[in-house]
């Protein structure tokens, strides 16, 4: 097995820290009352579990990736 | 059950501050219901000047999915799904130079018609913050058969503002490509694929949230496809790839609410590396934007970009001393844009959705690496309905 | 201390926060049920004490006093979330549930006549969420305005005493204080506790419903109201009218806590009866309600699972056909 590059390039590594940083600053704390809008469906990881599998699916028989959150689910001879 | 009304989960929202609440409104079980799915997805014929010999007229696929979802008990779930799927078209066999043209695409002549079906089965418990999901499934068709399980989990933090996540997966697949004797194909192979995933998602303030993950997949066995060949030297030889893969992806998912339109803003990333040499990016937009009181509708746009495989090419003047090569296009270098545009209704009992999506690869859409020449580079028109009956 | 081996039911009744209250619980003898009840007692009379708008040396009192100050006080984190799940309150009930009624409730409270439109009107100035200033850490009020947080508090500690009780080991039993209910667990053999609910007009029950965990809380127009002339002026008011709610005359909710199922009951109480009911069909929860009539919501009528496995459907165990 060849070994693995996982490289950011290196233009790329200063962009990278900004953004984790900007994240980190857009911490803030949540009170019980606010949470109303996080449960909003248009803001799901989510919404339509079925559809993003098949969206999952397709793209995967067409290009090189599969998966992205969570464990694979099964396989199939598309081609 | 019946789904909790807006006033009552505002009202259960506002009184998790106080001391003791959270354990008592235990996790919400799923809403139990029946959905169907149907998928149109048809591939553009190849174009003329791309084509050697063979049918320029690609896939098209006709998809049924049935989903169930029942709660058992307060703690158990169970969703039952059976998906139908039925392919016909030819596909891209193998690439052959032209002194003029350059290389271009044999398609296969006749055209393949085939169904494949699958069942899955999953059993879900929640208790003290915890879900623990089992589940196993069973692909078939004419020459292809999986068997696959999976374990996943999630715990959410005691003030619900966290949750981690895992799962592993493992499948095991048979393939019996059909006429083997006659083309001179694998006349029986098996592959399997183990894969571990783990995942963290993070409310950072009152509109938004990040999720971010990790998956590790390894498969191994005949991973060549039986049905394409390569040009090595002077003749056709068959598709032949290491029998070895191991992918590392990374997703990451943010969720932004924006506060004048009441939409929400959907940005994913997922970039993935493997001992193939390949590294692809996919970002997805999305803009989930509410219209009406039970409307939602969505534009999104995903760019997709992949460097090749080390034993891609379209052609191979001299033969690979390692012994891989493959000219599937799916293993080269290019990039893809897909534009597409989602419908939701969502009334209390049921729910429909609406999706027509263009996709189109092409070499110039390639973010890095070096794009070769690949003709069968496919563009297509997808268009999706489902609906679901909330029970 | 976990609650193990053969245990026998013990009950204790006693009386706080202006009504009769009552545990009931297994525990596996005299004296561990006596630790029990004092435990329990004790979080009940520490929540009347700190709350209570009678007792002029409440916490509530003191605190009030200060929060009329420029700067307004700064509150414990107890009394910061009773005051976010008071602002949810009069946000989900368009105003009309509102703690900020001090003084609408004492001119109300007891009364033997109808207080005049001029008084009314006085009180009502005095009244209004919207006038005061709660950011999350430091209260400030107007001059003159009284909070009342009876509507919340008395759930809120039927829920807190039944916690430290399942803390302590022990998972079978109930804590009622004055028909709001929280039950910890299941008689040991898994059967739920069947719970009567009085009937607003005639003597006794006019429903049973079992619960097997969880809370229950009846709204009624017949708990402390004043019969002027004929006339029933119920406790729970409108504070957009500062009059009191003529809608439901009773509402028992089941929810996982006393004090969602109590906020329902009273949210559907202040509205008139249609949308009240309204609330309650689309809520999800387990309800009934009497106004005039017998209503009672899908989820109450489903049957316990074949087999007696205690599960979260609750059952309405019987009814009297009443009218009134």
């Amino acid at each position: 097995m060849t070994s693995i590059h996982c490289s950011i390039s290196k233009p790329c590594r200063p962009l990278v820290v900004l953004l984790l940083a900007a994240l980190l600053a857009a911490c803030a704390p949540v009170q019980p009352w606010e949470r109303g809008r996080l449960a909003q469906p248009v803001m799901a990881l989510d919404g339509n579990p079925m559809l993003s599998a098949m969206d999952e699916h397709v793209y995967s028989s067409k290009e090189a990736s599969s998966g992205g959150v969570g464990p694979a689910g099964g396989g199939c001879g598309c081609n | 059950m019946k789904k909790l009304s807006s006033t009552v989960r505002s009202l259960i929202a506002s009184s998790l501050g106080l001391p003791g609440m959270q354990e008592l409104l235990a996790q919400e079980p799923p809403d139990e219901g029946i959905s169907y799915l149907f998928n149109y997805y048809d591939e553009e014929p190849l174009p003329a000047d791309k084509l050697a010999f063979g049918s320029p007229e690609r896939y098209t696929i006709y998809s049924q999915q049935l989903r169930w979802v029942k709660n058992l008990d307060e703690s158990y779930s169970l969703t039952v799904e059976l998906l139908h799927e039925g392919m016909s078209g030819s596909s891209p066999w193998y690439v052959m130079p032209d002194p003029v043209a350059g290389p271009l695409q044999v398609m296969s002549g006749a055209t393949i018609r085939e169904n494949r079906n699958q069942a899955d089965v999953a059993l879900s418990r929640r208790g003290n913050g915890f879900t623990h999901t089992a589940a196993l499934g069973y692909s078939t068709e004419d020459d292809y058969r999986a068997v696959y399980g999976r374990y996943s989990g999630e715990k959410e933090s005691a003030d619900g503002l966290s949750t981690i996540a895992w799962g592993l997966s493992y499948s095991d697949d048979d393939l019996e490509p059909t006429d083997a004797a006659l083309f001179g194909r694998v006349e029986s192979a098996t592959r399997d694929s183990f894969s571990v995933s783990t995942s963290f998602t993070q409310v950072l303030n009152r509109n938004a949230l990040l999720q971010t993950g990790v998956t590790l997949t390894s498969q191994s066995g005949y991973l060549s496809d039986p049905y394409k060949l390569v040009w090595v030297g002077e003749t056709v030889l068959s598709d032949s790839r290491p029998d070895r893969r191991v992918m590392w992806t990374w997703t990451t998912r943010f969720r932004q609410y924006m506060e004048r339109s009441k939409a929400a803003l959907h940005i994913d990333y997922r970039y993935l590396t493997d001992d193939w040499s390949v590294r692809t990016s996919t970002l997805d937009l999305a803009w989930h934007q509410p219209a009406g009181e039970n409307w939602e509708i969505t534009p999104a746009l995903r760019y997709y970009t992949q460097t090749a495989a080390d034993f891609y090419g379209p052609i191979f003047s001299t033969t690979p001393g390692d012994g891989y090569w493959s000219s599937d296009f799916r293993l080269a270098t290019y990039g893809a844009l897909s534009y597409r545009l989602d419908g939701v209704m969502r009334k209390e009992k049921w729910s429909l959705s609406l999706a027509a999506e263009y996709y189109n690869s092409a070499r110039h859409l390639a973010l890095s690496g070096t794009p070769q020449d690949t003709p069968a580079l496919v563009d297509f028109w997808r268009f999706t309905a489902s609906c679901t009956v909330n029970l | 201390m976990i609650v193990t081996g053969t245990v026998h039911i013990y009950r204790q009744r006693f009386s706080a926060m202006g009504c009769p209250c009552e545990i009931r619980l297994y525990a596996p003898s005299a004296r561990s049920a006596a630790t029990a009840f004092a435990l329990a007692e004790t979080e009940v009379r520490r929540l009347d004490q700190k709350y209570s708008h009678y007792r002029g040396d409440s916490e509530l009192a003191l605190m009030l006093q200060a929060a009329f100050h420029p700067q307004g006080v700064a509150v414990d984190s107890e009394t910061a979330a009773l005051l976010d799940f008071a602002a949810c309150l009069h946000q989900e009930s368009g105003g009309r549930f509102d703690i900020t009624a001090g003084c609408l409730c004492a001119l109300w409270d007891r009364t033997t006549t109808v207080p005049g439109a001029k008084q009314i009107e006085a009180a009502l100035k005095l009244t209004g969420w919207q006038r005061l200033t709660w950011d999350g850490s430091r209260l400030r009020l107007p001059p003159g305005m009284r909070l009342d947080l009876g509507g919340i508090v008395k759930e809120y500690a039927a829920d807190h005493a039944a916690l430290l009780l399942k803390a302590a080991g022990y998972t079978s039993g109930y804590i009622d204080l004055g028909g709001d209910l929280h039950v910890l667990g299941p008689h040991p053999d898994g059967s739920p506790w069947r719970i009567g609910i009085r009937h607003p007009r005639s003597p006794g029950a006019m429903a049973t419903v079992a619960v097997p965990r969880g809370g229950l809380a009846t709204s009624g127009d017949y708990e402390r109201c004043s019969i002027i002339e004929g006339q029933r002026y119920g406790h729970i008011l409108n504070a957009l009218t500062g009059w009191p709610a003529c809608g439901l005359a009773s509402v028992s909710v089941i929810a996982p806590s006393c004090l969602l199922a109590g906020a329902l009951s009273t949210l559907a109480m202040v509205q008139e009866t249609a949308r009240g009911l309204e609330l309650l069909t689309s809520s999800g929860l387990a309800w009934l309600a009497h106004d005039g009539r017998f209503s009672f919501g899908e989820k109450l009528a489903r049957i316990l699972h074949k087999g007696g496995r205690v599960n979260e459907y609750f059952e309405l165990y019987s009814v009297r056909q009443c009218f009134s």
